[in-house]
């Protein structure tokens, strides 16, 4: 068993390690991505100097909490595209009944789909929260748990795609609703939650886990406290093992629809 | 113009067949307009303020209209297809038609956004009155140029994306070109209006593509007056004209640049 799972674990480094390698073949391409990702998420900053121009705080949210909340969206955000980019590309595959040809492989099928894509704009994300982390971190306990909170969104974002992807098993137009709570995700994760009301707060702490992605551990990197950030990788924990029961659940509606097409 | 006409009206019947793609497009839509409403809501605590001149009520009608600007002019054609047709030699099956290559694909991104912005209007105008529990206060004179100068944002806004698009004859990838000049859109003339930078911004703010998109035809909606359109409306066909122009000389020197393997 523990064997069995080295094995997973290397393969699916390997397969990060090519997919990451296959996004540097266009070299120039891939520098230009980068800085105009890294652009693109900078402009937002203006956004924030203005609105905090017009009011001093948002609650109890001040402008470098919300640079927080950034550096969590994107390094989140980042690390899931880069490890885990295939994740997003589920209900497509279902939908087209590509799945064959990762089922066939003698892998785990879970990580197999999410370890299969990178997302080549993820790089620009990640260097733009690695510097405003710099930025704005006071000490290395900051910095543990930019790490630590990194990885566990990453894993929560992870088990979030894949249960909306495996609702293309029981719906047929599944995709669509897939995007649809994705854009539901970006649309808030943004944003303070204490602008919203208490229901859509439950929301974003249950159904959609903002909470446990962007807005818990961005109030860790400003006040780390380790009992915390446990709970938030219990949390993560909880998600992950949910999103691989409700995958493997649906997998078994799964009809084949006899494509010829190879993974190498 | 005819054969314009006809690949415009039959991207907009291609478009009529995936409803419920638009359906969940207008749910993100309303959603998006549900977190800038509490925003709002948030920075106008007392709701008889004015910030930048504006009143709670006229922030969100701005608000909404830029965002049914910015969420109708998306488009999927203008995003991937120049750029596609080019990378992949698909191009080489355009050229050689009897028709304009960027304006083909200028009226096919008009057919594409026609059917969405037909669809959210009436989205648009409904979440302002149930937020608000009121009309706008706009007459039939601001709702007539508000259309005029939306139409003309929507074409400088296609004019803009074709020109980004032909800029693969010369680098890879121009996505992430697409995206920055979306969030520039997005941030300095969507979320608030101009008024909220400094005066030097502002006076540099109107010289680009955001005073003539978002800026203009949503401030004509809720501060309306015939200077301002008539200012609006000659900036927008100034653009129009130098942007056309720019299209032309770019497709030439990019079409030079082709190199056609056969196959």
């Amino acid at each position: 068993m523990f064997m069995a799972v080295r094995r997973e674990i290397i393969v699916a480094f390997l397969s990060i390690k090519y997919n990451i390698m296959r996004s540097y073949t266009e070299f120039k391409s891939f520098v230009l991505s980068v800085v105009l990702s890294v652009l693109n998420n900078a402009v937002f900053i203006v956004q924030w100097l203005v609105l905090f121009g017009i009011h001093g705080s948002f609650g109890s949210y001040r402008f470098d909490d919300i640079m927080f909340i950034w550096a969590m969206a994107c390094s989140t955000g980042a690390l899931y595209g880069i490890m885990f980019g295939g994740a997003g590309t589920l209900s497509q595959l279902i939908m087209v009944g590509k799945l064959d040809s990762f089922i066939v492989q003698p892998r785990n099928l879970y990580f197999n789909i999410a370890t299969s894509a990178t997302d080549m704009s993820a790089f620009g994300d990640l260097v733009y929260s690695i510097i405003l982390c710099a930025i704005f971190s006071k000490d290395y306990r900051t910095v543990l748990a930019y790490v630590i909170l990194s990885l566990t969104g990453a894993f929560i974002l992870l088990a979030f795609h894949m249960m909306i992807g495996s609702l293309t098993f029981w719906i047929s137009d599944g995709r669509l609703v897939s995007v649809l709570l994705s854009n539901v995700m970006t649309a808030v994760a943004t944003y303070p939650d204490q602008i919203f009301n208490r229901f859509i707060r439950g929301l974003l702490y249950s159904i959609f886990p903002v909470g446990f992605i962007i807005f818990i551990p961005a109030r860790m990197l400003k006040e780390p406290d380790m009992e915390i950030i446990l709970y938030v990788m219990i949390a993560a924990w909880i998600y992950f093992v949910l999103s691989v029961a409700f995958f493997y659940k649906g997998k078994k509606r799964y009809l084949s629809s006899n494509i010829m097409s190879s993974r190498l | 113009m005819y054969k314009y006409y006809a690949a415009m009206k039959y991207e907009f019947k291609d478009r009529t067949a995936y409803k419920i793609s638009l359906f969940f497009n207008a749910v993100i839509f309303a959603l998006v307009m549900y977190v800038m409403v509490h925003v709002w809501g948030y920075l106008y605590h007392d709701k008889d303020a004015l910030i930048a001149g504006y009143s709670y009520q006229q922030m969100i009608w701005y608000v909404i209209l830029t965002e049914l600007i910015w969420f109708s002019t998306r488009s999927a054609i203008l995003t991937h297809q120049i750029s596609d047709d080019i990378r992949t030699g698909n191009i080489c099956s355009y050229v050689n038609k009897p028709y304009d290559y960027p304006g083909y694909i200028l009226a096919r991104y008009l057919g594409e956004i026609s059917f969405k912005t037909i669809a959210f209007i009436p989205i648009g105008g409904i979440l302002g009155v149930v937020c608000l529990r009121m009309f706008p206060n706009a007459s039939f004179i601001s709702v007539a140029s508000v259309l005029v100068t939306f139409i003309l944002s929507v074409i400088i806004n296609g004019i803009i994306r074709v020109l980004v698009g032909l800029s693969s004859f010369w680098i890879e990838d121009t996505k992430p070109v697409i995206w920055l000049y979306e969030k520039l859109i997005l941030i300095m003339g969507t979320v608030f209006p101009l008024e909220l930078f400094s005066e030097n911004i502002q006076q540099v703010l109107k010289y680009t593509p955001i005073y003539v998109i978002s800026y203009g035809p949503a401030r004509l909606f809720v501060k309306y007056n015939h200077e301002d359109f008539f200012k609006i409306l000659l900036s927008q066909i100034i653009y129009i004209v130098i942007g056309y122009l720019c299209i032309q000389i770019v497709y030439k020197k990019g079409k030079r640049r082709l190199h056609v393997y056969g196959g």
